[in-house]
């Protein structure tokens, strides 16, 4: 099991100083959400690439901050970015093999882990009579 | 010499590799707070005017803002052609004006434009007009007996005659030799990938946020003026009323300058970076820096005002003016503009500690009530007005957390185009002080279970967020 002042120092992203950093990640294989990007796991395959060291920005923030970084916590992890037909708020697939494990990090929300198998990973919208994306 | 195949960045990917930061730089322009380089802006202007076969103006004159620019310019040409027209003051206003009535109206005319745009950019109520004071310099009788006879037939007679005031002709020519030439050659020798990657980007950055809220700031401002000066009984002096009609005419002798930075963004892409070396470029430079070193112009035979930079701007993360706690849009003299995620909402709802529940239920505009409730916080809104619970129910993944649903009372049915209801939730990470941000999101009306409707805006499947393990 890996805390997040562990995963900090292994990924380099930190969080902020208020959010303990001695508690263990907590790694789940059902749906999570970790502000308005949620992952949901699915029974389809979706085949992907490597997912790179340094993670992938699956919604950058505006200023640079407030990003949602996914990284691989595990040799294996492959990531499918979105593509046409898979929903306006579908960002990607990430498939975590048996034994690994992938991380959501984001500086206001701390580390969500993600355990084997194949999820969605999606965003928020909102509705004003309309739906639209959420805007970071 | 033009190019026989059309300029494409298929040919140049240098050229393309600059776009992005060509782009940043008209954007930054745009966004600028420095005010009008002066010594470069009068030679600039000359240069216009010299493009279109004009001999520029002896009058010219530096403002601190757009507006001031646009009200002061058209009463000018409002005066200028009631000088040149003398022959029209018997059908406007029934005897020949004097010099120096034309003169003594400008005072009243520009007072009154001031005070009303202002409050209506506030939000405020429009003061009271002094008429006594300002009627006194034309006879009251004359006056009367003009606007009694005359009725619709003058109002027309009046519309036409301001509207020939404001001749755009010179910003026309003006620009039909600098601006038009040049992007009709611009077109013609490049490819339509390249209007695109310039012009759009830099539109989609600043347009909200510049042109669009001058254009709305200066429309309101004069539209209300002029409504207020020709309402019965608020009129002052028919000359100082034809003054103050001239200032709804403002945009056909507007340039809005560095506000109008996505032209010159894409067609300097191609003078400077491209180097295609149009002919046009002669005439066009002028233009493009009478967009770099000042902000809104207003162009007329005989005079110009040019306008410095606002003083400060403020967006969101989508580039739609915002501010929380001040104006989002300021000039130097006073002029302000007060927006909430790209609504412009009255100045008090932003300044100070916003609006009661009671105020915000009593706003006849949908769209002020909804930035008014966001300001307050839904969480806020939601016990103080009294919102009727539909349902609530623990928070999946977010232990200890409720969510719930709100129906919107009749008086806010109109908030939305759909029917909504709100939906309260707690964050599901604590802030640096300990606490949780509580927040409120409309949601479709036909929802009735709070899980149902927070995973439609995940898009998901009720029962799957209802099994979420973790919300962080």
């Amino acid at each position: 099991m890996t805390t997040v002042a562990e995963a900090i120092t292994r990924h380099g992203v930190a969080v902020h100083d208020h959010l303990p950093t001695d508690v263990e990640i907590p790694v789940l294989t059902g749906p999570q959400c970790q502000g308005d990007v949620a992952v949901l796991p699915v029974t389809t395959v979706h085949p992907g690439q490597p997912l790179p060291a340094g993670g992938v920005p699956v919604v950058r923030g505006e200023a640079g901050g407030n990003t949602h970084l996914l990284l691989p916590g595990s040799k294996g992890v492959t990531w499918a970015p979105a593509v046409d037909g898979d929903g306006d708020l579908v960002l990607g697939h990430v498939t975590v093999p048996a034994g690994g494990v992938a991380y959501l990090a984001h500086p206001e929300h701390s580390y969500s882990g993600i355990g084997p198998g194949v999820y969605r990973i999606g965003r928020q919208r909102e509705w004003a009579g309309e739906w639209r994306v959420v805007a970071d | 010499m033009r190019p026989t195949k059309p300029y494409s960045f298929d040919d140049h990917p240098e050229h393309k590799a600059q776009l992005d930061a060509w782009r940043d730089r008209w954007i930054a322009n745009a966004m600028s707070t420095a005010p009008a380089d002066q010594p470069k802006m009068r030679a600039a202007m000359a240069g216009l005017y010299r493009a279109a076969n004009l001999t520029p103006p002896d009058h010219v004159v530096f403002v601190r803002s757009p507006l001031t620019a646009a009200i002061a310019g058209t009463i000018a040409a409002g005066v200028w052609w009631l000088r040149e027209h003398p022959s029209e003051h018997v059908a406007l206003f029934g005897r020949r004006v004097s010099e120096a009535e034309l003169v003594a109206a400008i005072g009243p005319a520009c007072r009154r434009a001031v005070e009303v745009g202002l409050a209506t950019l506030r939000g405020e109520p429009v003061p009271a007009a002094e008429p006594v004071a300002t009627r006194a310099a034309t006879d009251a009788a004359t006056y009367a007996a003009t606007y009694a006879a005359t009725d619709a037939a003058t109002r027309a007679a009046t519309y036409a005659a301001t509207y020939a005031a404001t001749d755009a002709a010179t910003r026309a020519a003006t620009r039909a030799a600098t601006d038009a030439a040049t992007r009709a050659a611009t077109r013609a020798a490049t490819d339509a990938a390249t209007y695109d990657a310039t012009y759009a980007a830099t539109r989609a950055a600043t347009y909200a946020a510049t042109d669009a809220a001058t254009y709305a700031a200066t429309d309101a401002a004069t539209r209300d003026a002029t409504r207020d000066a020709t309402r019965a009984a608020a009129a002052p002096s028919p000359v100082v009323t034809f003054f103050i009609r001239c200032t709804t005419h403002w945009w056909r002798m507007h340039n809005g300058g560095s506000d109008w930075s996505a032209w010159p963004a894409f067609l300097s892409f191609f003078r400077h970076i491209a180097g295609l070396n149009l002919p046009e470029y002669e005439r066009w430079r002028h233009y493009e820096d009478a967009a770099i070193h000042g902000a809104s112009r207003i162009m007329h035979t005989r005079f110009w005002v040019v306008s410095d930079r606002h003083t400060e701007v403020h967006v969101d993360p989508q580039r739609r003016l915002h501010r929380e706690d001040g104006p989002a849009r300021a000039w130097g003299d006073g002029w302000a503009v007060w927006y909430w995620h790209g609504v412009r909402v009255p100045r008090d709802l932003i300044e100070g500690d916003g609006w009661t529940p009671a105020r915000i239920l009593t706003e006849p505009n949908a769209e002020i009530r909804r930035c008014a409730i966001e300001r307050m916080g839904w969480d806020a809104f939601v016990p103080a007005a009294g919102l009727t619970e539909v349902a609530r129910c623990p928070d999946p993944g977010n232990p200890g957390q409720e969510i719930a649903l709100y129906d919107l009372p009749a008086t806010l049915e109109d908030l939305y185009d759909e029917p909504a209801r709100i939906l309260l939730c707690t964050n599901g990470s604590v802030e640096r002080d300990g606490t949780r941000r509580r927040f409120g999101l409309p949601v479709p009306a036909h929802h009735h279970d709070p899980i149902a409707a927070a995973a439609e805006m995940y898009d998901m499947p009720a029962a799957a967020y209802a099994q979420l393990q973790r919300r962080t």
